[in-house]
């Protein structure tokens, strides 16, 4: 885990999920496109389902999925929904 | 403002606008779950339950897909999941189905121990396609075509099958009619060897049964399937024809008939019939052709024969018609010449040229006789005969037959024992043999006949079937011709079967003969090498009646007639011949030219002692008459005079050995012989 996050641009992002609902799997589709489009070079992107793994939630006090956490690189960043507005997403993401 | 400060308004900002993002997004409807404060879980917003169940519905509706049996099992072969149409069809609820194993539940008992070793196979995924029988909750069997795959979790282990099913029940069942139906059909053409041929225009194949293949020479398995090879087996003539009907039928997408012949590689050429339908596309080119054929070299050959045989019995018709007129012709021509050497003194030198017209009627009556016996109108009368004698008496006529490069030998066997036959019919089977004989031999050769006396015993009767153990009299045609084959000896007595040239032997001559023989208790022999000469034997039985001897006829004596005879004849020129021989003997003669006019004479000569009539005349016939004045006349005597016979005499043309018959032409002494014998000297 070490080497890989070292190789990347230090973009980690973490998205939780509600199992199969239509918004969780549509805010899955959209943050893997933005991150295969601008980030390709190197990011890690983490699924957390809640209804396998609800615990998870309480530790980054989620309140509704889905919700995106931008983890590093700071200042830390969160977004609500389903993550089909590129732009705003984009700007998040970018935020430094 | 202090730095804790700061960093709280900070934070409350964030929660501030994390809160209204929230909002808007829960507003704009993009969040599915939020999390309960209390029991600490997601919890799935209605809009997302609706989807969620959306999506379980359009999974339950796959399940249910209506003719498609859907089952996924465990390792352990157990029912993990099964749709409604697979519970119809098996006749159980799902829920009575769930968990139970599948193999023991709902297979027939018979296949339950190969099938539960095939399902290792199928966990491995080496199965993907079967077909097996299912049993329902009823006791029905039912089959089943499976597609299978195998399930496997998120880390790639096997954890089950899933498998889905179609009911081909109906389509086996139809399969297996389908099937017996088409053996049933191949068989009935096999049997009756039709030929099938299919071709795929599309593909250009054309397939043939073995049937069709023997019947163009080819050997079972050897056609190439091309129409080319097909088209190089019809025969050179037939082939423009051929492909203009089947180019005819492919224009209109017709049937079509034809019959043509098919040349073998070997040269054979067989006579083939064939029916054929073309199936047309939709853009007029031929998709398809079906058809079948039949070999009708059999058939064609057998009507040729009939034709022939129709011919001959035309020509015998005609033969026996025109001997019939020949006949009286000839008894008035020799009749006169009787009467003419009668008159003239012996020094007279016109007494030569009578007498040589005398001969020429003579030979024209052995011809006629010939005739006669060629179309099997003569009156059959078997009397005792002596072979040799009828043997020397046609020996000119043979060597004038069979040419001058064969050479007859006669060995006659002294003290021959007689034989009961008649003499045109032994005449007739000597005659046929010479004839064959001499076929046998285009370049020359010798002729042999022999006459001996055989005594066949239980040996020879043995390896002959159809010899009875016997004396017999035997008559033997030998050449030195080409011989027989033992094929050609087997079938020699056939009808219609002949190794001579079409149009040259009828294949009825051994035929005749055979069948003559065989109707008087004889035989017939065969010995034949191939190159060397051929050998037949006639056995007829012996006779142990003495032949009598010329010597002991009655001497004939003119003049001595006393008697009224009624002569009754159409033609003219032998009533009056008659009449003439019969006044020269001393007889009173009364002439009628039909029957009606022979009742009335009998009228007013009631004294009347012999009627002598002819047998076949317009009006009533000679036995008509006959049975007519028998009634009122019953001391009658009658003299039956005749050249052939329509069946007039008896149905069978056999004469009944009492009644009196004269052959035409007859001559004086003949007739007043015959009036001597009826009215006792």
């Amino acid at each position: 885990m070490a080497k890989a996050r070292a190789r990347t641009t230090g973009l980690r992002l973490r998205l939780y999920i509600a199992g199969q609902a239509p918004n969780s799997v549509r805010a899955v589709a959209n943050v893997r496109a933005i991150c295969d489009e601008h980030f390709a070079s190197g990011h890690e992107l983490e699924i957390v389902d809640l209804f396998k793994h609800p615990e998870r939630g309480l530790a980054d006090s989620i309140i509704v999925t889905p919700t995106l956490l931008k983890l590093a690189p700071l200042p830390a960043q969160r977004v609500i929904g389903s993550l089909s507005d590129t732009t705003q997403l984009l700007m998040a993401l970018s935020a430094k | 403002m202090t730095a804790a400060e700061d960093r709280h308004t900070r934070e409350l900002q964030r929660r501030l606008a994390e809160a209204e993002a929230t909002i808007e997004a829960l507003l704009s409807g993009q969040i599915d779950a939020v999390v309960d404060s209390t029991s600490k879980t997601p919890v799935l917003l209605a809009k997302a339950q609706d989807a969620l169940r959306e999506e379980r519905d359009r999974a339950q509706r796959y399940l249910d897909t209506p003719d498609v049996l859907l089952l996924a099992l465990d390792t352990d072969c157990r029912i993990t999941l099964v749709n409604r149409y697979a519970c119809a069809v098996l006749g159980w609820e799902a829920s009575e189905l769930m968990g139970r194993d599948w193999i023991d539940t709902c297979l027939p008992a018979g296949i339950r121990q190969e099938l539960r070793s095939k399902f290792h196979l199928l966990l491995s995924g080496g199965l993907p396609l079967g077909e097996n029988a299912v049993l329902t909750r009823s006791g029905e069997e039912r089959l089943i075509e499976w597609r299978n795959t195998v399930l496997r979790d998120d880390g790639g282990r096997v954890i089950g099958t899933f498998s889905s099913g179609a009911d081909i029940s109906e389509r086996g069942r139809a399969k297996a009619a389908l099937q017996v139906a088409d053996e049933r059909m191949q068989f009935a053409l096999e049997a009756a060897h039709v030929g099938i041929w299919d071709m795929d225009y599309t593909t250009g194949v054309l397939r043939w049964s073995d049937t069709m293949a023997a019947q163009y020479g080819f050997q079972a398995g050897t056609f190439p399937g091309t129409f080319a090879a097909f088209r190089d087996r019809i025969h050179l003539e037939d082939r423009a024809p051929f492909l203009k009907a089947l180019e005819n039928a492919i224009k209109t997408g017709s049937d079509f008939s034809v019959l043509n012949r098919a040349t073998w590689p070997d040269g054979t050429v067989r006579r083939l019939s064939g029916t054929g339908r073309i199936f047309l596309g939709s853009n007029g080119e031929p998709v398809r052709g079906i058809g079948i054929s039949q070999d009708v070299t059999e058939r064609h050959t057998l009507e040729a024969q009939y034709l022939q045989a129709q011919k001959m019995d035309a020509v015998g018709r005609l033969a026996g018609g025109v001997a019939h007129d020949f006949n009286n012709l000839l008894t008035a021509i020799l009749g006169y010449c009787e009467l003419l050497l009668v008159d003239l003194q012996p020094t007279d030198p016109r007494q030569a040229d009578i007498i040589q017209i005398q001969n020429a009627g003579t030979m024209a009556a052995g011809l006629t006789r010939q005739l006669l016996a060629f179309s099997r109108q003569q009156i059959i009368q078997p009397t005792l005969l002596d072979l040799n004698v009828i043997v020397a008496d046609m020996r000119p006529m043979i060597e004038r037959l069979i040419g001058a490069d064969v050479a007859v030998v006669v060995n006659l066997r002294p003290n021959l024992g007689a034989v009961t036959a008649d003499r045109g019919q032994v005449e007739q089977i000597i005659m046929n043999l010479a004839v064959n004989a001499r076929d046998a031999m285009p370049k020359g050769g010798t002729l042999t006949i022999n006459t001996a006396n055989v005594d066949l015993d239980g040996d020879y009767t043995s390896t002959h079937f159809a010899a009875n153990a016997g004396s017999y009299v035997a008559l033997t045609v030998s050449d030195t011709g080409t011989g027989m084959t033992a094929e050609v000896q087997a079938r020699l007595f056939e009808p219609f079967f002949s190794t001579k040239a079409v149009g040259r032997g009828t294949g009825l001559g051994l035929a005749t003969v055979h069948g003559i023989v065989v109707a008087n208790g004889g035989t017939v022999g065969v010995y034949s090498e191939v190159g060397k000469g051929t050998s037949l034997k006639v056995y007829f039985r012996r006779d142990a009646a003495a032949i009598p001897t010329e010597v002991q006829a009655p001497p004939y004596l003119p003049h001595a007639g006393v008697g009224t005879v009624l002569v009754v004849d159409d033609s003219t020129g032998l009533r009056e011949l008659t009449r003439r021989f019969l006044q020269r003997q001393g007889y009173e003669v009364f002439v009628a030219a039909s029957a009606e006019e022979a009742l009335l004479t009998f009228e007013d000569n009631p004294g009347i002692d012999v009627l002598l009539t002819d047998v076949v005349m317009p009006g009533a016939t000679g036995p008509e008459l006959t049975r007519q004045l028998m009634k009122r006349h019953t001391t009658l005597k009658v003299i039956y005079m005749s050249g052939y016979t329509e069946d007039a005499i008896s149905h069978h043309g056999i004469i009944d050995p009492d009644t009196a018959f004269l052959h035409k032409p007859f001559s004086s002494e003949a007739l007043g012989r015959k009036m001597q014998e009826l009215l006792g000297g």
